[in-house]
Formats: structure tokens, C-alpha cells, sequence
């Protein structure tokens, strides 16, 4: 009787959505809550756990290796956001040109690291940035100067970790801003040089403004993906010790505090911190953008 | 007559206006070309770094000074790389569990975009902003109560526990429903009126009209999930179990990091996803191109 009654256009897309939503539950959801419980609990061994209050975010207060991770994840990222997107961007605009022959070459060039995984990628570098014979003193040397401990001393972990960055991620962007600017309808470009701008007033009138979007959607997601900084460091230096700590991330932190430490509330309170941040981040920039009023 | 020169006067400026013009496209031309030119082998010297290393006797590999071409060359490396570590296990573990992951992510994907493009129902937009707003979210926040979950259900070190929390991809919604946005509702009601099952609809016309959707975050989902280090390792726990990922990660993480497996091993890992490029490169970039013009 009741099944007469039941229209299949209303139930579909319930049932459409079920699989999702189970699974979204289950993994995302669930584990999201759990989580946040966690962060209140000291753990001794994973079976056996102890309600501490807000113990493990004292802990993570008064520890100076977390205002040395959050540190370091913000120079990193901040590193990211300055060279992986003005450069990508102007790069962007000359393939787009006139001025670029065989644009689709150097295309695939730059995309390929975007394909490699980041271990090789780090595995490669550790290589290519080795002290004595790595090919980038080598290379140093051959001009004049004097060969750097790329990967042994403090003040060369962001650095190495930003070249690693520029080369692994600038064809992606390049692609993101590529797709762009291929948007951008051609006349507005004839009309402009009709009325005599310049390249560069074409340039900073035309093709920023309307690229914005596009800028927005790089930004956030680099940001994202910096804070969450993880297998470069993991690879580059495996033994567990950046020089004076200087590559310790927070995602490195919250992996040592929960496998090797066994702590899991600290490792917990990592996440929610890690988790927080990126999401107040994300918000600024979303409102910053003014993107909100897009989706609505 | 003055007219008749004065005529000739113009054209002749205009040729001369046009072949200055020509000539300073030229020296830009040129100048790009080096620029790109540079750029291009920057971006390629570390996977030719990689290859020819992995081809030299190890004591070679950090031998002083830049040998364009390697003196000796060997195969030792590979040799020692299946004899000594399960590599085509860890080349089949990851293949497997990308398909795996790739194909559930897609139809799980597919369904839960259909319903939210293509039907008006209760809660439809409270799913759409959870599914929006869980993008945000780091695998961080969640990866201790993952951990938990999968020891209390005795999934760690499976390839379900590797793969199952994982297919409720956020993105991958987003996307699909975009796309599936552009899906004519019309040809939905026609085939209704014929009598096709709700199902029958989303696969017989609506997945079909998808391609060119799937394809492109089937590249990007596959990609991903193929470079992922964190979540594997956090995960499979013997290296039988272990992906490429994860695998070469090891080899970094001795006293001695064995560069030399660590090469061959990284270039076969990288090589089927350069010859799948090389195959595809549209599809490639297309997913990449498409999510960065998605708002939201």
C-alpha cells in the first residue's frame, strides 16, 4: 500500500546520496568529533585513556616547539604565496602571448614535478642539494660561489624547502592561471590597444582584475597545503632532526606526538590547532575575496 | 598631387612602424625563448639527475664535479632493488588501491553530484554547504581518531583501511555536481516519460554525458591518491603492505639512505605516470583547469 504511494523522484536522490553520505559520516564527520574528545584525554598505550581537561593544550601552550612549528609552517607557507604566485602569473601571461613560441613545450616541462610524488621529489633534491656533491654546488661553484649546507644548516631549511616548492608546484599554478587567462575575452585587449594602453596598463587593468578569481583559488588552496607541510620535511631529513629545529611543521609534530611519542591527546590538540587555524584562514580569505556572494 | 604624396608618405611610415614593430616582437620573441629555454631545463634536470643516477655504481653517485654523462654505467642498482626489497609488491599495492580508490571515489562521487544537481529535495542544500565547508578540513584534525577506529576494527594495515576512509571526497561532490549542472533536464524527462528507472537515467544518460568530467578527476583523484605519503604511513604497518609512497620512503629513513634504490626506485614509480601523461596530456590538465574556474 505505502509503496504505491511512494514517488521514485523523491526518494532517488536519497538514495543517490547514500553512499556518500554513509561513508562522509563514518570518515569525516564521526572521526572529526572524536577528534576534538580526544584532545581532552591522555592516553596510555591506545587502549587505555584518562580524562585531563584541558591538560593537553596547556601542555601545547607552555611547549616552545609549538610556537617553533607554527613558526616555521608560517614562513614556509607565506615563502609559497610569495614566489608561487606572482611568478606563475607572469609566466602565465608570456606563454599566453605573442611573444611565446612552442608555448606547449615548456608547459609540459613545468608540469612535469607536478606529477612526480613528493617523496621522490625530496628523495631527488636530497640528492641534487647534498653538501659535497650535489649538483647544485657543483653548479654553484662552477660560477664562483662558494657551495652552501643546503640541508645542514638552520638558516637554509625554509629555503631549500621553497625551492623544492617553486619546482614541484609553479607548473601546476601555471596551468591553474593558464586556464585563466584563456577565459579573458580577446576584445577587450583590441579595444584597450585602441585606446593606446600600454602593455603593461593592459596588463594591470584588464588582466589582473579579471584573473582574480582564479589568484583567490591558488591562494587558498596554497595556504591549505602549506600549513599542512609534511612530506618534504619527512623525506629531506628522515633522521628526525631539521638543523636547530627549523623545519619541525606542525603536521610533522601532531605525526611525531601520536608515532613515535605514542602521545595521542597532544597529538589530538596538534590536529584540532592544525584544524582551526586553516579553517580561520580559509574563512578570512573567503570573506577577504568577498567569494561568499559567489556561491549564494 | 599633394594628395598622392601625402599618401605615399603615410604608407611608407605605416611599413616602416610595422617592420619596428615586427623587429622588437622579434627581440622578445627571442628573449622569452631563452628565458622559457632556461626555465624548461630547470624544471627537467632533476628527473635526468634521477635517471642517470640510478644507472651509476653507487660509489659514483656523489662523486665529485658534474659528469653530464655518467663514466659507468650499471644495472646493479635495479638488481639489488628487486632483490633485496618487495618492490613489485609495493608497485602492486599501489596500483591496486588506486584503482580501488579511483573508480569507488568516481561512482560514489557521480551519484551523490547527480542527486544534488538534478533534483530539489529536502535537506538538498544543508548537504550541499556540509559537503562545501568539510573542504576545509585537514586530514590532520582527523587522523588519530582514523587511526583508533581502523585499530578498533582491525583495519590497519589492510588495503580496506587504507582505502575505505577515503572515498567520501568533498571535492570530487563539488565537482561532479557542477557538471553535472549543464545535464539537459529536459532529455531526464523525456526518458522518464518513456519509462526509465531513476537509475537507469543517472546511468544510462547522465554518467555517459559525463565523461569528459570523469576522465579529467579521475586523473586528479588517481594522482593523489598515487603520490599520497601521510595517510599510507600512518596506516600499513609491514612493508608487504606498503605503497610506492611509503616504500621509498623507507629506504630514506636509515642511517645510510641507499640512494641508489632510491633512484631506480623512484624513476619506475614515476615513469607509467609520465607515459599515461604523454598519452593524455589534456586530460591532465583539464581537471586542473576545471577546478580552478569552480567557485566555492
Amino acid at each position: 500500500m505505502w509503496r504505491a504511494k511512494l514517488n521514485p523522484r523523491k526518494v532517488a536522490p536519497y538514495l543517490f546520496l547514500l553512499p556518500f553520505l554513509v561513508i562522509f559520516a563514518a570518515f569525516q564527520i564521526y572521526p572529526l568529533i572524536y577528534g576534538v574528545i580526544i584532545s581532552f584525554y591522555r592516553f596510555r598505550g591506545l587502549a587505555e585513556r584518562q580524562f585531563v581537561g584541558l591538560d593537553n593544550y596547556v601542555r601545547l601552550l607552555n611547549n616552545p616547539q609549538f610556537y617553533q612549528a607554527l613558526e616555521n609552517t608560517t614562513y614556509y607557507t607565506l615563502g609559497t604565496l610569495i614566489i608561487l604566485i606572482p611568478i606563475p602569473v607572469i609566466l602565465a601571461v608570456l606563454l599566453n602571448s605573442k611573444l611565446t613560441r612552442a608555448s606547449s613545450v615548456y608547459q609540459t616541462a613545468s608540469f612535469l614535478p607536478a606529477l612526480t610524488s613528493l617523496v621522490v621529489v625530496g628523495a631527488v633534491f636530497r640528492l641534487l642539494l647534498d653538501e659535497r656533491g650535489g649538483l647544485v654546488n657543483a653548479a654553484l661553484q662552477a660560477i664562483g660561489v662558494a657551495p652552501q649546507k643546503w640541508l645542514n644548516s638552520a638558516a637554509l631549511v625554509i629555503p631549500s624547502l621553497l625551492i623544492l616548492a617553486f619546482w614541484r608546484w609553479a607548473g601546476i599554478n601555471i596551468i591553474y592561471f593558464l586556464s585563466g587567462l584563456t577565459a579573458i575575452p580577446q576584445e577587450l585587449y583590441e579595444a584597450a590597444e585602441i585606446d593606446g594602453a600600454t602593455g603593461l596598463r593592459r596588463f594591470w587593468h584588464i588582466t589582473l582584475p579579471l584573473l582574480k578569481p582564479v589568484i583567490v583559488f591558488v591562494t587558498i588552496i596554497s595556504t591549505i597545503g602549506g600549513y599542512q607541510l609534511f612530506t618534504e620535511v619527512y623525506v629531506l631529513w628522515p633522521q628526525g632532526g631539521t638543523p636547530g629545529n627549523a623545519g619541525l611543521t606542525l603536521a610533522l609534530a601532531l605525526y611525531r606526538a601520536a608515532f613515535r611519542s605514542f602521545d595521542l591527546g597532544y597529538a589530538g590538540v596538534l590536529g584540532v590547532v592544525m584544524g582551526l587555524i586553516i579553517m580561520v584562514i580559509s574563512v578570512i580569505q573567503f570573506k577577504l575575496f568577498g567569494f561568499f556572494r559567489d556561491v549564494e | 598631387m599633394s594628395k598622392a604624396i601625402s599618401l605615399q608618405r603615410i604608407q611608407a611610415a605605416a611599413r616602416s612602424s610595422f617592420s619596428w614593430r615586427k623587429g622588437k616582437l622579434l627581440a622578445g620573441q627571442v628573449l622569452v625563448g631563452i628565458l622559457f629555454l632556461a626555465l624548461s631545463l630547470a624544471f627537467l634536470i632533476p628527473f635526468y639527475w634521477m635517471v642517470i643516477s640510478s644507472f651509476k655504481p653507487v660509489e659514483d653517485i656523489f662523486s665529485l664535479g658534474f659528469q653530464l654523462i655518467p663514466k659507468r654505467v650499471t644495472l646493479a642498482a635495479y638488481s639489488e632493488l628487486f632483490a633485496t626489497k618487495p618492490y613489485l609488491r609495493w608497485f602492486w599495492n599501489t596500483l591496486f588501491m588506486t584503482a580501488m580508490h579511483t573508480v569507488a571515489t568516481l561512482l560514489i562521487a557521480a551519484m551523490a553530484g547527480y542527486a544534488l544537481a538534478k533534483y530539489r529535495f529536502r535537506g538538498a542544500n544543508a548537504v550541499f554547504l556540509t559537503i562545501l565547508a568539510s573542504t576545509m578540513i585537514p586530514l590532520h584534525l582527523k587522523l588519530i581518531p582514523l587511526f583508533l577506529t581502523l585499530n578498533a576494527y582491525r583495519l590497519i594495515n589492510t588495503y580496506t583501511g587504507v582505502v575505505l576512509p577515503t572515498l567520501a571526497n568533498s571535492f570530487a561532490v563539488f565537482f561532479m555536481r557542477q557538471f553535472m549542472l549543464s545535464i539537459d533536464s529536459d532529455l531526464l524527462d523525456a526518458a522518464r516519460i518513456d519509462g526509465a528507472s531513476e537509475f537507469r537515467l543517472f546511468w544510462n544518460i547522465a554518467l555517459p554525458l559525463s565523461k569528459p568530467a570523469l576522465s579529467a578527476l579521475g586523473v586528479l583523484v588517481a594522482l593523489g591518491f598515487w603520490n599520497d605519503l601521510l595517510w599510507p604511513l600512518v596506516v600499513t604497518r609491514t612493508p608487504d603492505m606498503f605503497p610506492l609512497s611509503v616504500g621509498l620512503a623507507s629506504l630514506t629513513s636509515t642511517y645510510r639512505p641507499q640512494y641508489h634504490l632510491l633512484m631506480s626506485g623512484s624513476f619506475l614509480s614515476v615513469l607509467p605516470i609520465i607515459v599515461a601523461y604523454s598519452f593524455a596530456r589534456r586530460t591532465f590538465t583539464r581537471g586542473l583547469a576545471i577546478s580552478s574556474g569552480l567557485k566555492g
